[in-house]
């Protein structure tokens, strides 16, 4: 029983042009992402870890068309069995696909963060709408009257899921959410992204966070220099990883400070 | 357009700045080649006036045709413009070598040098620069000495400007305040570290003044303040030329100011591609 | 012998307390963790602590002296993002020559290969440009290592390497390493002591 998956990335590849030189103007061409092929179904998570670097937000970036100028792009992109092209893509952005920003810096700075989550509702239930969105996620009625420099950044995360996160979504892209979270805060976010996929939408979980990887998604895709390394059941990552289909997969788990640490690396 | 469906349309955007730049680059040597060979190439005495070959029409002996005293119009004009390059290399030069060592002092000094310089840069900047410029170069007594001096005191604020917001900003970059814990002088951090990073800014600068340089050079030459009457400068020329235009002699200032223009543009593009270029980020992943 | 730091206090230019009254003291040889909320000025300490900025009252001292004072400084940084630690325009031997001439023993132990000595930093990746920044801050006068959150762009293979490099070399020479992180799993595994930046009611409401 094969059923289409809800987002499937095929052969993805994305190279940058760099500058270099004394004068900064010789060009050379670094690929960052190659050959990606990533499916997710709706109701799971799928989380991509990787080191900074290794390409993963750039995948996230591909998918909700926001890669620089500089970025050559090959491969594709299906979303619901059919490609998803800049013109479908600009019609189900905000609608069916979210995107949480991996950086708080991408509020309007000079807008008050309420009237900013307004703007992405309905605009005849705007205001209840968003006092039930915060209520949803905890954040005060008189932050909606705030700036984003005037919240902590904790709260800034919350007010990027009350604008990302619509009724109406069905594919969640969530680079990096966690940083800069204090432990309690970091639970929620799991915890309301766990909620998310068990209401139906897939969500795509970018982290460097091998743990909280492990603990709310359903498969971890290992990312390393560009490429997927290996897709492992997020129930592979207990105990010692012995069940982890992939070597780099067991070794990463293995090296957590909370197991073997520095015993298993050669010095 | 990330979408990667069909062929990306990113890189050729990309591709086609540097292209451009090329391509800009190019007009410019060439036409810098073809000023300066057929400046060495042409009789010097065709600069002599001809009483018989006076006020002549463009045609196959006079291209440019000639002027009310019989002198080729083509030679003096490739003469003007190879005069007008170097003045306006020079210019340039001096004034870009002004602003960066103005602009790094001040950035890296900071306090009353700092606040000086900032105070020459607004009051320099609040000056009508046309004016300014004609004072200098007055005072100066005029000629070569007053273009160059004249313009280029008046054409350094605002890459300075520029240049000491860069500095101010790499001054408080990690790697410069790595550089000071491993026991580097300031003077090395501002030789290897600042310079460095100013210099395609500089350069920039420099391309985009070149055109404004040969037009105030035209502009001061015009209204007097410039080279002798006898130099063939393009100034000169249109100076010389206007008067003649409403009597139907139209060639003595088209030509001259024509190839003005071409080589203003020429550059002021050149500059622009670069600017374009160096100001990319070229960051990602 | 110790780095210490005295009553010291921090105000950010125009804006709020980031601490005051703040007093750290790493031993030679000894590996102390540091923690804390994000935004209570860890890093800004971390700065205070190897003299890249200087404290709004309150002293550092090493062994004694200032720690500003001129020459090759005792007290060496390592930061989360070793890209913005490096001049993006030159080459690795010239980032490393910067610092002092490198021990060739050093590079191996930290995994430094020959053919990266010609690349610029956009080349490397970052654990690669990390151990760069690991060797240059390790030289021959350093006597304190401040790791601030080190490894918390790597994945934990890449984690885990780096540390035992630098508990090997700190052991060996006895240098004071700070480590500031968030992860206390991390922090337990490596250090003999663990302190909490003090919360201060300022450092929330601005």
């Amino acid at each position: 029983m094969m059923t289409t998956p809800l987002l499937s990335v095929r052969n993805l590849t994305v190279g940058f042009t760099h500058y270099t030189g004394t004068l900064g103007l010789r060009p050379r061409v670094v690929p960052a992402v190659e050959g990606l092929e990533l499916d997710i179904d709706p109701g799971e998570i799928l989380a991509v870890i990787g080191a900074s670097g290794s390409g993963k937000s750039l995948l996230a970036h591909a998918i909700v068309g926001i890669l620089p100028n500089t970025a050559t792009v090959s491969g594709g992109i299906d979303y619901d069995g059919t490609p998803l092209d800049s013109a479908r893509l600009r019609r189900l952005r905000g609608r069916e696909i979210s995107f949480i920003p991996q950086s708080v810096n991408y509020p309007d700075p000079l807008m008050p963060v309420g009237r900013q989550v307004r703007l992405t509702l309905p605009r005849s239930r705007a205001a209840q709408l968003q006092q039930a969105l915060f209520a949803r996620y905890h954040l005060d009625e008189k932050v909606a009257r705030q700036y984003p420099h005037e919240l902590s950044g904790g709260m800034l995360r919350r007010v990027l899921f009350a604008t990302g996160v619509t009724e109406t979504m069905r594919l969640l892209i969530a680079d990096e959410p966690t940083p800069g979270l204090h432990p309690a805060a970091l639970q929620e976010v799991l915890s309301h992204l766990r909620d998310l996929a068990d209401d139906g939408a897939g969500v795509l979980l970018i982290t460097h966070d091998l743990i909280a990887a492990a603990a709310i998604a359903d498969r971890v895709a290992v990312m390393r220099s560009g490429r997927v390394v290996t897709v492992e059941s997020s129930s592979s990552f207990t105990g010692r990883g012995e069940t982890l289909r992939h070597e780099y997969a067991r070794r990463l788990w293995r090296a957590l400070p909370r197991h073997d640490f520095w015993e298993g690396v050669a010095p | 357009m990330s979408h990667p469906s069909p062929a990306p349309p990113r890189t050729t955007r990309r591709r086609s700045a540097s292209v451009d730049l090329a391509i800009a680059a190019a007009c410019v040597g060439a036409l810098l080649l073809a000023i300066v060979v057929t400046a060495w190439l042409l009789d010097e005495s065709s600069l002599r006036s001809h009483a018989g070959a006076r006020l002549m029409p463009p045609g196959p002996d006079h291209l440019f045709g000639t002027d009310w005293l019989g002198r080729d119009l083509f030679t003096r004009t490739i003469m003007g413009l190879r005069l007008s390059l170097t003045v306006g290399v020079v210019t340039a030069l001096l004034s870009v070598a002004v602003a960066t060592v103005l602009g790094i002092a001040a950035a890296l000094l900071g306090g009353w040098v700092d606040a000086v310089i900032s105070w020459l840069i607004d009051l320099s900047i609040g000056i009508p620069h046309l004016v300014f410029m004609v004072l200098v170069a007055f005072s100066v007594g005029g000629g070569i000495k007053g273009i160059v001096i004249g313009i280029s005191l008046t054409h350094w604020m605002s890459l300075a400007r520029l240049i000491r917001a860069d500095v101010l900003h790499l001054r408080h970059s990690d790697f410069v305040l790595a550089s000071r814990g491993f026991g580097r002088s300031e003077w090395f951090i501002a030789r290897r570290h600042l310079f460095g990073q100013v210099l395609p800014q500089a350069l920039v600068g420099f391309v985009l003044m070149f055109p404004h340089v040969v037009l105030h050079e035209a502009a001061l030459t015009f209204l007097g303040f410039g080279f002798s009457p006898q130099t063939p400068a393009i100034g000169i020329l249109l100076h010389e030329g206007m008067p003649h235009i409403s009597s139907g002699m139209w060639w003595m200032a088209l030509f001259p100011g024509l190839c003005l223009l071409l080589v203003v543009l020429a550059f002021a593009r050149l500059g622009d591609r670069l600017r374009v270029l160096t100001s990319s980020p070229g960051q990602g992943g | 012998m110790s780095l210490r730091a005295t009553d010291l206090a921090y105000r950010v230019p125009g804006g709020h307390q980031l601490f005051t009254g703040l007093d750290l003291r790493v031993e030679a040889g000894q590996v102390v963790g540091l923690t804390g909320e994000s935004g209570c000025g860890k890093s800004t300490l971390a700065r205070i602590l190897a003299g890249h900025l200087p404290p709004t009252t309150g002293t550092v001292l090493t062994d004694g002296y200032p720690v500003n004072a001129p020459g090759p400084r005792p007290v060496q940084l390592v930061q989360q993002h070793p890209e913005k630690a490096v001049n993006p325009r030159w080459t690795m031997r010239s980032v490393v020559a910067e610092a002092h001439d490198p021990d060739p023993a050093l590079c191996e132990r930290l995994g430094i290969r020959a053919e990266w000595y010609g690349r610029r930093p956009a080349e490397l990746s970052g654990g690669e440009l990390q151990r760069f920044c690991l060797l240059r801050a390790l030289g021959p006068r350093t006597r304190y290592l401040i790791a601030d959150e080190m490894t918390a762009m790597f994945d934990t293979l890449t984690q885990a390497e780096l540390f035992a490099v630098v508990r090997d070399i700190v052991t060996e020479r006895s240098i004071g390493l700070l480590v500031i992180s968030h992860d206390i799993p991390l922090l337990d595994r490596l250090c003999d002591e663990i302190v909490a930046m003090p919360e201060q009611a300022s450092a929330v409401s601005p």
